[in-house]
């Protein structure tokens, strides 16, 4: 059985209807190795109300080796990169293992939401202000979730390059790509013109 | 030999009285010539070998600095110093081959049995598989006290932590029993296999042959970590062993053996792999140190695997290693290739010829090695040689600033390196010419109708020195860099090495020469001579450098 066939039984059980709060598309329906995850932030912590996107790639020899997963919106937080969005997670790495899927990894990614661990650090920077300054570090996640992650104001950018004459599909598919960054999508909108 | 070497020869015994013994045997061994000869008529290969590896052992046992911080090191001391035996005729040579360090080398297959038969040991004692025998004495570094005491303290947790327990405790794996067919597997998700489709360990997580077989492929694909590999179900703890390997995909159980094998080995203080490209040899002794020549010819120290580098020990080695590394590529390649014409200033790069340089610029005269001017240098102004003392001159040494701090501490570094670099480099032509020695050889018993193979063996023998002095050399600037100046130790360490340095670079010349000049007498006599001096070095090293 190649991983191809076990991918497409896995992306039946991520779609956006499945109810567990995360799920993951193909980036292009003809491509199963390269899609983008979603996951949204739970209730009470810094994270309520945001919604991640998330690169996912499948390596060839998946599922012996982990798909390889990176946030594409910001996030502030101790076992993400808050520049490239790499990701600090055990069974991303030497504990992965073939029975695990691409759903249980989304939902360790939003358990990591929720339970942070600053002692096996990505991005130092956040993890000391997560450990020294507990406060300043919820104030701080809490401002970036609505800069980057706050749906309505991802709309709003939309609705803003739609404004332009892009389409609604390309603009959400550009934006999705570049972090939600309004004038790195402009970017490249007009740059793939 | 000319008499001005046997001088050299007295000059040094005379100057340091704690060698001054064996170095009188010297001229003696020059005057007896024929008997050399018959030696070399006796040094059949098998002979030679068990020379390189026993001389070794003799002369490179850790410095005593080492030897006191690992108090059940070496008892080499003894025999080491047995191979000192400075009769003339030099039958230290000629013992069969023994090591009297235990030093020994092993087929990898003599290893697996070695392993195998410790493992058995454990089958029986505990009453478990060889499998699992294996997997409990990898975790305790194949210790079998240890094991035995974690074992009879706690045996449940003893298994658990190493991933057996349920080996042991469980029903067994293999083809599950389950119903016959509608069987799912959790890592292809069909779910149609049949029950003698599936497989699982103890643990009783199964999957279907087929994704058992790619998880093994894969685990095994990553390299010698897949001694390591658990269940394929998230978070078991149950480790995969041989058993498993050969049930589902026997293909990959030779190079999983290996990589258990290489684990044992790797493990093991006493032993190492044999580094040389290729080789599968592996050496052991019984302390843990010592220098061994592989059948491939390639030669190491045991402890760390690098070329054999007394009088340095591992760690100032590795220090060393490390600290050549860190200095910045291109820092480093101007430090080490060019040299500032001590006159003009230009930067002028060496890549090939003597030590007489003639900067381009200014035609100043110098030698690269001391940057004085060349006129000072010969024989008749204290020597040639006289360039391997370090001091730090034109600088204040009262200046305490940071910067003239760092400014001397890289000087000297330097000058430690240069040298250091400078000796490696002609060790690397040393190899080279080795490579051309037999050719030599044929021309010289091809010059002669008299002259056996025999004969000319001393050519390759000069050669062989000449790699082994300038190795020597090389490590002892990498020593006397770490080596800490007290009562004058230094000085006297130094003056031991300008002597070597002179006698190397005599031997050089000598074994380089001409074939039609060249004089064979002379050229056994120093190969002699460097050959007891190199030996005398390590030995005042490893003694602790006492007069007394």
């Amino acid at each position: 059985m190649t991983s191809k066939t076990r991918i497409i039984k896995e992306l039946k059980e991520c779609s956006p209807t499945n109810g567990s709060g995360v799920h993951a598309e193909p980036n292009n329906s003809s491509d199963v190795f390269n899609l983008t995850g979603v996951i949204t932030g739970g209730t009470e912590t810094p994270y309520e109300g945001g919604v991640w996107y998330i690169e996912i790639k499948i390596p060839e020899g998946y599922p012996f080796e982990p798909p390889k997963m990176r946030f594409i919106t910001k996030i502030w937080h101790p076992n993400i990169s808050s520049v490239t969005g790499a990701i600090c997670l055990d069974i991303l790495k030497d504990q992965w293992s073939p029975a695990l899927t691409i759903k249980t990894a989304l939902l360790s990614l939003q358990a990591l939401l929720c339970a942070a661990e600053p002692d096996d650090p990505q991005d130092a920077v956040v993890a000391k202000m997560y450990k020294e300054d507990p406060d300043l570090f919820a104030k701080t996640a809490k401002e970036w979730t609505a800069k980057h992650a706050d749906p309505n104001v991802n709309e709003g950018k939309i609705r803003n390059l739609m404004e332009m004459g892009f389409e609604r599909e390309a603009v959400e598919k550009v934006l999705k790509e570049v972090g939600w960054e309004e004038d790195k999508a402009v970017e490249k909108l007009l740059g793939g013109m | 030999m000319s008499d001005s070497e046997d001088d050299y020869v007295y000059d040094y015994s005379d100057a340091s009285s704690d060698e001054g013994d064996e170095m009188k045997t010297s001229p003696q061994q020059a005057k007896s010539p024929q008997e050399g000869d018959s030696d070399d008529e006796d040094r059949k290969p098998a002979a030679k070998k068990s020379m390189d590896i026993r001389g070794e052992v003799g002369v490179k046992t850790p410095s005593s600095k080492n030897a006191n911080a690992n108090p059940n090191a070496p008892p080499a001391h003894g025999s080491g110093r047995k191979s000192y035996d400075h009769s003339p005729t030099g039958s230290d040579y000629l013992s069969p081959a023994k090591n009297p360090d235990g030093l020994k080398l092993m087929e990898a297959e003599q290893v697996r049995e070695e392993m195998h038969s410790l493992v058995c040991e454990i089958t029986d004692m505990l009453g478990i598989s060889e499998a699992v025998a294996t997997v409990l004495m990898r975790m305790h570094k194949w210790n079998k006290e240890a094991l035995l005491n974690a074992y009879m303290n706690d045996s449940n947790a003893t298994l658990s932590k190493a991933g057996v327990l349920s080996k042991v405790q469980g029903e067994g794996g293999g083809a599950t029993s389950g119903s016959g067919t509608g069987n799912t597997c959790n890592i292809c998700c069909d779910d149609d296999f049949a029950s003698d489709e599936m497989y699982a360990m103890s643990c009783g997580h199964s999957f279907c042959r087929d994704c058992w077989r790619g998880f093994l492929h894969s685990k095994v694909g990553d390299g010698p970590s897949c001694i390591y590999a658990t269940c394929p179900a998230a978070g078991c703890p149950e480790v995969i062993t041989e058993v498993e390997v050969s049930d589902v995909s026997k293909d990959v159980l030779p190079k999983f053996s290996t990589y258990q094998l290489r684990s044992y080995v790797n493990l093991n203080k006493l032993a190492r792999w044999c580094p040389g490209a290729g080789c599968t040899k592996v050496a052991s002794s019984k302390t843990g140190f010592g220098n061994i020549k592989c059948d491939c010819g390639n030669e190491f120290c045991i402890r760390c695997g690098l070329e054999p580098h007394s009088p340095v020990t591992c760690p100032d080695l590795a220090k060393w290693e490390e600290k050549c590394q860190n200095e910045s590529e291109t820092a480093n390649w101007i430090l080490a290739n060019t040299k500032k014409c001590p006159k003009c200033f230009t930067r002028i790069e060496k890549n090939q010829g003597c030590n007489h340089m003639v900067c381009q610029q200014c035609k100043f005269e110098f030698c690269w090695i001391c940057l004085a001017a060349w006129n000072e240098h010969g024989a008749s102004t204290g020597g040639y040689y006289k360039c391997n003392k370090f001091a730090s001159e034109g600088d204040n040494p009262n200046d305490q600033s940071d910067a003239a701090k760092a400014k001397r501490e890289l000087d000297r570094y330097l000058h430690y390196y240069q040298r250091f670099h400078a000796h490696g480099q002609a060790q690397k032509f040393a190899k080279k010419q080795l490579a051309q020695t037999e050719q030599r050889m044929v021309q010289l018993q091809d010059g002669n109708s008299d002259t056996s193979w025999i004969d000319v063996q001393f050519l390759k023998t000069a050669t062989e020195q000449l790699i082994e002095c300038r190795r020597v050399l090389k490590y002892t600037y990498t020593f006397a860099y770490y080596l800490e100046d007290k009562d004058g130790i230094k000085e006297r360490f130094e003056h031991h090495q300008e002597m070597l340095e002179k006698f190397t670079e005599r031997l050089s010349e000598l074994s380089e020469m001409d074939l039609e000049k060249m004089d064979r007498t002379d050229v056994v006599n120093m190969t002699r001579v460097v050959d007891k001096f190199v030996k005398n070095i390590l030995k005042y090293v490893d003694e602790g450098m006492d007069i007394d």
